[in-house]
């Protein structure tokens, strides 16, 4: 989704080794291009400068209050 | 005995038995199932050996609380100890565990009854339950239409009364869901307050696990029972479990209730919008305060909840790639989406929800709780893809997620309480949400506003009148 250019899903599918027919795939390209216009738009907001080197994922939980 | 509380107090006045008790519950699974689908696995004998040992405990003089004896039920995606766990796909149809979940072995200290494993949307991914491996669960407010997901078959069997409690799983709405669309209470609590060992993930970081209850208080006693750290879950917290049952007559005059003005109440049945509206103007005679405020783009939030939880459930999944072809087309559609998702977009995925987390979380600097709809409509018919809201299409699963998934993004806890019902007698509910680790003040708003309302009391019409 970093790319400029809108991924090929169903090439990606393919070469993953997905066994779904055409019309299946066309579907799962379908949907990932529209989750990827939405998700590139927010791909931007992420603010470099303000954030710590951080490999945990997982929201913390908040330790003993 | 309709609820948890009831039941104890009948217990320890001797007025019943545990074996009664489950006796009862085990001839209404018997007599209702057929129709609702909501058991995949009944464990009859189990259950009647537990409720006669909780007998012979309470003779003798022994109480562990307010579970003691009490028929509870768990997804089929807890683990069981010797119990098959299907996880509602054929992948899993024959598996019998050999561990016990954290939760399972905490309701069992309890002193809860085992009664069996409800049904699910395959693999918990999904919400209308509707199952193509073991049958469609079916809503009692309407035997044609979806009781929700994942957790449907939880919904509908304490909806029913088949038992008094029922454990669900919940990544994008899946315990909140059919807690709405059945008129049960559901409570998805705080991401690291409930153990998650020993359940089948779907996600490594949405999956939470609460309760579906016929009430708030029943709600409350069941996370006082399974809340706390557990070693085996690395993500759970070491946090002092609160005290989390409501008092009798709860007072909630401080709590300060926000109204989101942004993306909750857009695009919703006016039959949401006037139930939910109703409560919230109920909360302001009850409350300190009820104010609009703006909350940060939830969309958005969606939209990044669904690039991790395609990401993980896939990864979850991917051992199992060469039997993808046994799993059910709307599963396996999602399953084969999530695994051409880059490591770039899932760790910046991971980055938004951190920053998003903290823009979230500021709203909770001027309010205690915020009250939203669950879902913007009521139960939609089995089969049905398409969801029309005022006059637009919207993808079902989209829609009925649009207003939950965010929040277990965001890792807060939320309640889901009935508040009414729609144009055709659908139930609807009302999501309280709660800064990390709020469950009690969540549960006290839940709670003060249940005693106004009562809408739990309603039952559907089974043909049966149950006891």
């Amino acid at each position: 989704m970093m790319a400029k250019q809108m991924t090929e899903w169903k090439q990606i599918a393919r070469l993953r080794g997905s066994k779904l027919p055409d019309e299946d795939l066309d579907a799962v390209s379908g949907t990932l291009e529209a989750l990827e216009r939405k998700f590139r738009a927010l791909e931007g907001d992420v603010r470099l400068e303000t954030e710590p080197a951080n490999f945990y994922v997982v929201p913390a939980p908040e330790e003993e209050a | 005995m309709r609820t948890i509380l009831e039941a104890g107090k009948a217990l320890r006045a001797r007025e019943v038995s545990s074996r009664e008790l489950t006796q009862t519950m085990l001839g209404r699974i018997e007599r209702l199932n057929p129709q609702l689908n909501a058991f995949l696995t009944v464990t009859s004998e189990r259950a009647m050996a537990d409720a006669g040992r909780a007998d012979a405990e309470l003779a003798a003089g022994q109480d562990r609380g307010p579970l003691h004896g009490i028929p509870i039920a768990l997804k089929d995606v807890y683990c069981t100890k010797g119990i098959r766990t299907t996880v509602g796909s054929r992948l899993f149809a024959d598996h019998v565990p050999d561990v016990e979940s954290a939760v399972g072995e905490k309701l069992a200290a309890a002193g809860a009854v085992l009664l069996g494993k409800t049904h699910m949307h395959e693999l918990a991914y999904g919400v209308t339950s509707n199952n193509p491996h073991f049958g469609a669960v079916r809503n009692p407010w309407g035997l044609d239409r979806v009781p929700g997901g994942s957790s449907g078959g939880s919904g509908a069997a304490v909806a029913a009364r088949m038992t008094y409690m029922a454990m669900g799983s919940d990544t994008g709405g899946s315990i909140r869901v059919p807690a709405a669309f059945c008129n049960t209470v559901g409570l998805k609590p705080t991401h690291g307050r409930v153990s998650r060992f020993g359940v089948m993930p779907l996600d490594f970081t949405l999956d939470h696990m609460g309760p579906l209850t016929l009430t708030v208080r029943d709600a409350a006693v069941c996370l006082q029972a399974m809340a706390g750290p557990d070693p085996r879950d690395q993500t759970s917290s070491g946090r002092a479990v609160d005290n989390y049952l409501p008092a009798d007559r709860v007072n909630v005059k401080h709590l300060r209730i926000g109204v989101p003005a942004n993306h909750y109440f857009d695009r919703l049945d006016p039959a949401v919008a006037a139930a939910v509206g109703a409560m919230i103007e109920l909360a302001g005679k009850l409350c300190a305060s009820v104010e609009t405020v703006r909350v940060p783009d939830v969309d958005a939030l969606n939209t990044v909840g669904r690039v991790i939880l395609m990401a993980e459930a896939s990864s979850a999944m991917e051992r199992y790639f060469d039997r993808f072809d046994e799993i059910g087309a709307d599963v396996r559609m999602l399953l084969e989406q999530g695994r051409l998702l880059s490591a770039v977009d899932y760790i910046n995925a991971q980055r938004l929800r951190r920053q998003m987390r903290d823009e979230f979380l500021a709203v909770f600097e001027d309010v205690d709780l915020l009250l939203t709809p669950v879902t913007p409509t009521g139960a939609g018919r089995i089969g049905e893809r398409t969801v029309s809201i005022q006059g637009v299409p919207e993808d079902f699963r989209l829609a009925t997620t649009r207003l939950v998934r965010g929040i277990n993004v965001l890792g807060i806890p939320a309640l889901s309480l009935p508040c009414g019902f729609d144009a055709d007698g659908m139930p609807v509910g009302l999501q309280i949400i709660g800064k990390p680790f709020a469950e009690a003040a969540v549960l006290a708003a839940g709670a003060a506003l249940e005693d106004e309302t009562g809408f739990w009391e309603r039952r559907p019409e089974l043909g049966d009148t149950g006891k």
